[in-house]
């Protein structure tokens, strides 16, 4: 009788901890979405090319600049970097551009026109920044002397998938 | 006799018990109104993070011990995605803001309930989303957060 009591006792005791030792709780739903995100930039002023010297039976000698930084966020797959100028170089000038490509995409250096060229593709879900832009000015001997000239040189960023 | 001493002893003790239960109740008051919804950038950097504010409420009774606060989800977060959970609350101590998942961690511990029944506290809840790159476009979904007040 005695141990039957102790052991209902128990029980209801056990039966308290428990309760005592539950804990209040609420719940809240909280919704997502990730869009598209694809964000380019270049970081530079004005660039200035100047050709001044050749070797003797060359043509002048090409001058670049790497002074430029680019960047670049996108969380889709493939996406890829172009650029133009809006107006052909002066005959016999070259301006190319080539930039450094983050991990996983391919660059390829080019001659700028005004038909939009690609400099980077299969840029993939990455952010990174700091990577170099490479201006390289080109002149033959037939180019003659170029008073000072400008290009507005526009860069495009197309998502991938 | 005895059968009905037993009895009243039982139902005593249960009561005591059920008033122990509810010594501390807490409650979403307020939560983030729409989608947390990330869709932009600094270029070079990861996705901007994507903010989310509420509050919430503690219903105490004193001379309960020591409470904690925990968070916890429903189920993980996608992969490369993170849910950040900061609360504020007047008692306690702060445990800093917490990356959420289906464990339970400390928001708020070493909580002493002021004295008194029913002492309504009020608190807030700061959700940050983040999403690296390599996450993609995620398509909407949703989490459950559960709060949690006890010893």
């Amino acid at each position: 009788m005695i141990a039957k009591f102790v052991g209902r006792t128990a029980a209801v005791l056990g039966l308290m901890a428990g309760l005592s030792a539950a804990a209040g709780a609420q719940t809240q739903t909280v919704n997502f979405e990730v869009k598209p995100v694809n964000q380019f930039s270049i970081t530079s002023t004005a660039v200035t090319l100047t050709i001044t010297t050749a070797t003797a039976g060359s043509d002048p000698a090409p001058v670049s600049d790497a002074s430029s930084r680019w960047a670049v966020t996108t969380n889709q797959t493939g996406a890829k970097i172009s650029a133009s100028i809006p107006t052909a170089m002066p005959a016999g000038l070259t301006l190319g551009v080539a930039l450094a490509a983050p991990g996983g995409a391919s660059t390829t250096a080019q001659n700028l026109s005004a038909s939009s060229q690609d400099l980077v593709t299969g840029i993939t879900k990455v952010a990174t920044g700091n990577l170099t832009v490479t201006y390289t000015l080109t002149a033959t001997a037939a180019a003659g002397v170029i008073l000072p000239d400008s290009r507005l040189v526009t860069y495009t960023m197309t998502p991938g998938a | 006799m005895k059968t009905v001493t037993r009895s009243l002893l039982t139902a005593a003790l249960l009561l005591f018990g059920s008033r122990t239960v509810v010594a501390q109740t807490i409650k979403f008051t307020g939560g983030p109104s729409g989608t947390l919804q990330i869709n932009s950038a600094v270029a070079g950097q990861n996705p901007t993070s994507a903010p989310g504010a509420g509050t919430f409420s503690t219903l105490t009774k004193g001379n309960q011990g020591t409470l904690r606060i925990q968070a916890k989800l429903d189920q993980a977060m996608p992969a490369n995605t993170t849910l950040v959970l900061s609360l504020t609350y007047p008692f306690g101590t702060n445990q800093g803001a917490k990356a959420l998942g289906i464990t339970p961690v400390d928001m708020i511990i070493s909580i002493t309930p002021p004295a008194g029944n029913n002492i309504t506290t009020v608190g807030t809840v700061s959700y940050s989303f983040t999403a690296t790159p390599s996450a993609g476009v995620v398509a909407p979904f949703s989490r459950t957060v559960t709060l949690t007040i006890g010893p």
